[in-house]
């Protein structure tokens, strides 16, 4: 399709899930081509282009808040909100912002530039939501490296304690600028490697209700058993421990498993994180060989080596 | 901290509005931008010395973005003994007043504060501070009806055409002081409410500066980068020459003690404001005859 035709994300409502996968390679092949002149952050991009497409289709935007944490990976969100043909002139003098800007659309709720802020503002944001009675989505979107800022981990303790709707997508892709580091970074290797889960959960506790409790040291003895168990069962017991909901984690390619727990995560009280494993610079084998990320802002590049220009 | 800066009535009235996030000014400072990004008009309420710990929240989220945040900057200036070196308030201004879109103000007393918070909840431009003193109010009457104070708008609290103290919140009481002593030497010395660290009064300064009056200028806060700077860089952009003089912390550290102690070891006293004036007017006496 005419990508410069993308005015309102709504148009994705209607789209299918082959229909999402042309358009996926479509916006892949745009950035490639137009980063390759301009420079940009590609590799940062081009993993969340499936991402983006399903938070904008199904959640509505500007009435739902979508938060991009660091901000750089939000230009296919700058795509679906009718600034493709903007394009040309990305990160350049009165150009397009390469981060969100609130003076460029409605759909940018908030700037960022600086990592980790995301999670605080969208609880504001949630706040704000509820004393004014209104009903909406708040959605900050976190990168694995993000999360481990000081300010996130404020957020996370504050958020878990008020226990208000928020849905937060942790984008992991397990590369930040200069590597990860730390225990966070280990406990989210040992999530992913866990494999589907799926509310495995709720059926777990169906199943430990089952183990006879009847009081006494037996009743605390069974309580420590489920509990390791759970901790063994679920990955996302971190997330859970902080008061979230935990899905996952997802395939971040793959539109049917991205919305299937995007739906399950808008029926649940509470905030929500969800566990979106992406792969920084897919589609693009320059950018996906990438181990030390040297793709995430690069100069301009030759489409076909990699080379730099 | 609700106990700290005594939020407790306004907890019980409106326990649904005040959000206690723990040992977290980062978060509570962005939040508070998410918040004003929907409409609201938060109040942070964050001692100064803490308020340090936030400063890229500051920058990044909440001034650049030009959000309607209140600050309620509690523990201004020295903080006493049970702080000390590490609690003292003393940075606020510095890290502030170079940050876009911020005003600063401090009261004379709780009635001026009560029209200051009133002006901050009414001000819908940005971010806006007011800071105010640990300790106990002055015991002045208050106003029955609240008023917004203009933006940037000093108050003469004495007249005197000698020589002009520019200073505001708890050294006013000092500069006062100071000018009655020299009122009795036949020096008369005008003493003005700069409550407003940021912006400046322009009309009062050209004024002020046009006729070449000699100016000190007072603050329980650090020199480098303070109010007083705020007064040279006027000077400087206006291409005005006065006499200035300015005093307030020096360039180290302030150990612990109580604050009249303290205001004593670095000599901000009523006693050196009334050096500082004769010597500047001395000064400016000498500049007259040789021209």
């Amino acid at each position: 399709m005419d990508l410069t035709k993308m005015k309102n994300p709504k148009f994705l409502k209607e789209l299918n899930t082959e229909e999402l996968e042309i358009l996926a390679a479509e916006i892949r092949q745009f950035l490639i081509n137009k980063l390759s002149v301009t420079g940009g952050h590609l590799g940062a991009n081009l993993g969340v282009v499936e991402l983006t497409l399903a938070l904008h289709k199904q959640f509505n935007s500007p009435k739902d808040k979508l938060i991009f944490d660091v901000g750089h990976q939000s230009y296919i969100h700058k795509m679906l909100t009718g600034r493709t043909d903007q394009f040309d002139t990305l990160r350049q003098f009165k150009g397009l912002c390469g981060f969100p800007k609130m003076n460029e659309s409605e759909h940018d709720v908030w700037e960022t530039g600086h990592s980790s802020t995301s999670l605080s503002a969208a609880m504001g944001m949630a706040i704000a939501r509820d004393m004014k009675k209104e009903k909406n989505f708040v959605v900050p979107i976190i990168g694995d490296g993000a999360l481990t800022g000081g300010m996130a981990l404020e957020a996370l303790n504050h958020i878990g304690h008020e226990k208000k709707n928020l849905t937060v997508i942790l984008n992991d892709n397990e590369m930040s600028i200069a590597g990860n580091v730390g225990a966070l970074h280990n406990a989210l290797g040992r999530m992913r490697s866990a494999g589907k889960y799926n509310r495995v959960k709720d059926e777990l506790e169906v199943l430990l209700k089952r183990i006879p409790a009847v009081g006494g040291k037996i009743a605390q003895t069974a309580e420590r058993v489920k509990d390791s168990m759970k901790y063994f069962m679920v990955p996302g017991m971190l997330f859970e421990e902080f008061g979230f909901t935990y899905f996952g984690p997802v395939d971040g390619h793959d539109f049917r498993d991205l919305e299937k727990h995007i739906a399950y995560a808008k029926k649940t009280e509470g905030p929500v994180l969800i566990h979106v494993i992406t792969q920084k610079g897919k589609g693009y084998k320059p950018a996906e060989m990438d181990e030390k990320d040297k793709w995430h802002g690069v100069g301009p590049y030759k489409i076909d080596s990699g080379g730099r220009k | 901290m609700i106990l700290g800066s005594k939020l407790e009535k306004f907890q019980e009235r409106f326990p649904e509005r005040l959000f206690d996030v723990g040992i977290a000014e980062q978060h509570a400072t962005t939040m508070s931008a998410g918040l004003a990004t929907q409409g609201m008009k938060p109040f942070l309420v964050i001692y100064s010395t803490f308020l340090q710990r936030a400063y890229d929240q500051l920058v990044h989220d909440v001034c650049r973005q030009n959000l309607n945040v209140a600050f309620g900057i509690d523990r201004a200036g020295l903080v006493g003994a049970d702080g000390g070196e590490t609690h003292q308030g003393v940075f606020d201004i510095a890290f502030l007043r170079h940050l876009p879109n911020m005003v600063i103000m401090m009261p004379k007393d709780e009635n001026e504060c009560q029209h200051m918070v009133y002006t901050a909840t009414n001000y819908d431009s940005g971010p806006i501070a007011v800071r105010f003193p640990r300790g106990n109010g002055l015991g002045v009457p208050m106003d029955a009806s609240l008023s917004t104070i203009p933006i940037g708008k000093w108050e003469v609290l004495k007249k005197g055409a000698d020589a002009v103290i520019l200073t505001f919140g708890t050294t006013i009481e000092m500069a006062l002081a100071a000018s009655e002593n020299l009122q009795k030497q036949g020096i008369h010395v005008e003493v003005i409410n700069a409550r407003f660290i940021k912006p400046l009064d322009e009309t009062i300064l050209h004024e002020r500066m046009q006729k070449n009056i000699p100016i000190l200028t007072l603050e329980e806060a650090v020199l480098k980068g303070g109010f007083g700077s705020a007064v040279l860089e006027f000077a400087e952009e206006n291409n005005y020459h006065p006499y200035i003089k300015r005093m307030g912390i020096p360039d180290r550290y302030i150990e612990q003690g109580e604050v009249d102690q303290l205001l004593e070891e670095i000599n901000l006293t009523k006693d050196q404001i009334i050096t500082e004036i004769n010597q500047l007017l001395l000064s400016s006496n000498d500049k007259q005859k040789r021209a």
